[in-house]
């Protein structure tokens, strides 16, 4: 099968977005010893136990899990809150994500912050009230029937959680 | 010495006599500096009008920066998931309104009298439903708590409070009202630029998560949040999110204690996403800023 140079190229592109996807692997440590899982659940099979303070990089988060893989190339899922992602992000990261801004908005961050408003300190600093703004609050306001809607279209099922101490 | 010095200094204000302590030689800061001293212990705890005219006025500071954006669907489904957040919280009586603030800045914002704001850059970020759902959640707690009315009480050496109290008391019409609007302006610029305290914005994390989870959300979309910021630190478009919050590697730390393995339990039947979420934030990334 042969492709024409224009699809190729589009595939080439698309590959190349895949590539920055997996690129915005985070690295982090592992708080606390805990089994690795093959999948994200607590009944899975351990992959292997990890050790309190082990280097990982997070490739995902779903639910109370985060999908790692550590640094002998073993990957599984351990608990969301026993990863703590390192406290200052690689440079790397940064730029990838001005990347990201990019290809997700379809203009450059630095045209986010030129000639538009926004919510920065100086957006702040420079502010006249606008009560308009906060009248027109009003007319988008839920009716009862709409909020129940909502709810039963994603089968939300409201539940008892104690508003414990901290 | 200088105890004495202030405790005369906030009697002789008390009474109106600023005049004798210049004569005698105290300059205008310190009786300033007193005189804030002396408002905040004599300031009496606002009324609910008060506080829906500090609202109002954060309110419109805010959206005086940025405009809501223009999509009424953006505008409905917030206000149907934040509707259904306030069953949750045991303050359905609070006067919600929920809004999407149209900037490319990552951040949610809170003010007295529900007043609840997200921007358009955080729904871009965003990977589900529950994850709004956490961040809407959070906010809320701020409101129910008042931590922005006590904070913006202690902040205020303008005496923009005394001008509320004052305007509410004899119940002024417009003028009076006036009276008091540009120091609350000043306030909430100076409040939503600097944030609130540590403490507050722990305890908004750990009520967010029971709210979201009460309402049959993922308990996890708050803390997946955090973890998102973390890893977007030194990140164009976040940087006011980062210099009005502890670090999301503490405010993890706090929400670990707090939640350890007691929500786990509630995974299994919570919702995570729906396909309207993609819908919205499909049209957030579409959305252009607004020009100035």
């Amino acid at each position: 099968m042969t492709l024409k140079p224009t699809f190729r190229k589009l595939l080439a592109a698309l590959l190349c977005l895949g590539a920055i996807g997996s690129l915005q692997a985070t690295p982090a440590t592992l708080i606390r010893a805990g089994d690795l899982k093959a999948e994200a659940f607590i009944d899975a099979t351990n992959v292997t136990s990890l050790p309190a303070d082990t280097a990982l990089t997070v490739l995902e988060s779903k639910g109370g899990w985060s999908r790692v893989r550590t640094a002998d190339g073993k990957t599984g899922w351990v608990r969301l809150l026993n990863v703590r992602v390192a406290a200052a992000a690689s440079p790397a990261g940064s730029t990838l994500a001005a990347i990201g801004g990019v290809v997700r908005t379809g203009t450059t961050k630095g045209a986010a912050t030129t000639g538009v408003k926004g919510l920065s300190k100086e957006d702040i600093a420079r502010s006249q009230p606008n009560p308009r703004e906060v009248a027109r609050l009003d007319t988008f306001r839920s009716k009862p029937a709409q909020i129940n809607k909502f709810a039963s279209a994603r089968k939300l099922k409201a539940r008892d959680v104690p508003e414990q101490n901290p | 010495m200088k105890k004495i010095i202030l405790a005369t200094a906030l009697v002789v204000l008390a009474s109106g006599c600023t005049e004798q302590l210049r004569r005698a030689g105290i300059t205008d800061e310190n009786i300033n500096a007193v005189a804030s001293v002396a408002g905040t212990l004599n300031k009496p705890d606002t009324t609910p009008a008060e506080e829906a005219r500090i609202g109002h006025a954060a309110a419109s500071m805010l959206l005086g920066a940025a405009p809501l954006v223009n999509d009424q669907e953006m505008m409905q489904y917030i206000n149907q998931l934040g509707g259904w957040l306030a069953r949750h919280t045991g303050r359905n009586d609070i006067n919600w309104r929920f809004g999407v603030i149209n900037s490319s800045n990552v951040n949610a914002f809170a003010a007295p009298d529900g007043y609840v704001f997200v921007t358009k850059g955080l729904l871009r970020e965003l990977g589900n439903e529950s994850e709004l759902a956490g961040v809407v959640a959070h906010e809320m707690a701020h409101v129910i708590k008042r931590h922005y009315v006590i904070a913006m009480r202690k902040k205020d050496t303008s005496g923009a409070f005394a001008n509320l109290a004052a305007t509410s008391a004899r119940s002024a019409g417009v003028k009076g009202a006036d009276l008091a609007a540009e120091p609350l302006a000043n306030l909430a610029q100076n409040m939503y630029s600097s944030g609130l305290d540590k403490g507050d914005e722990y305890d908004a994390d750990r009520l967010g998560v029971i709210y979201a989870t009460r309402a049959g959300y993922d308990p996890y979309g708050l803390p997946r949040v955090i973890n998102l910021y973390a890893s977007k630190a030194g990140s164009s478009g976040f940087e006011l999110l980062f210099s009005t919050h502890p670090s999301p590697q503490d405010r993890l730390q706090q929400l670990d204690k707090v939640m350890g393995e007691r929500f786990a339990a509630y995974e299994a039947n919570s919702v995570i996403d729906n396909a309207a979420f993609k819908r919205i934030q499909t049209r957030a990334i579409k959305l252009a800023d607004p020009k100035r």
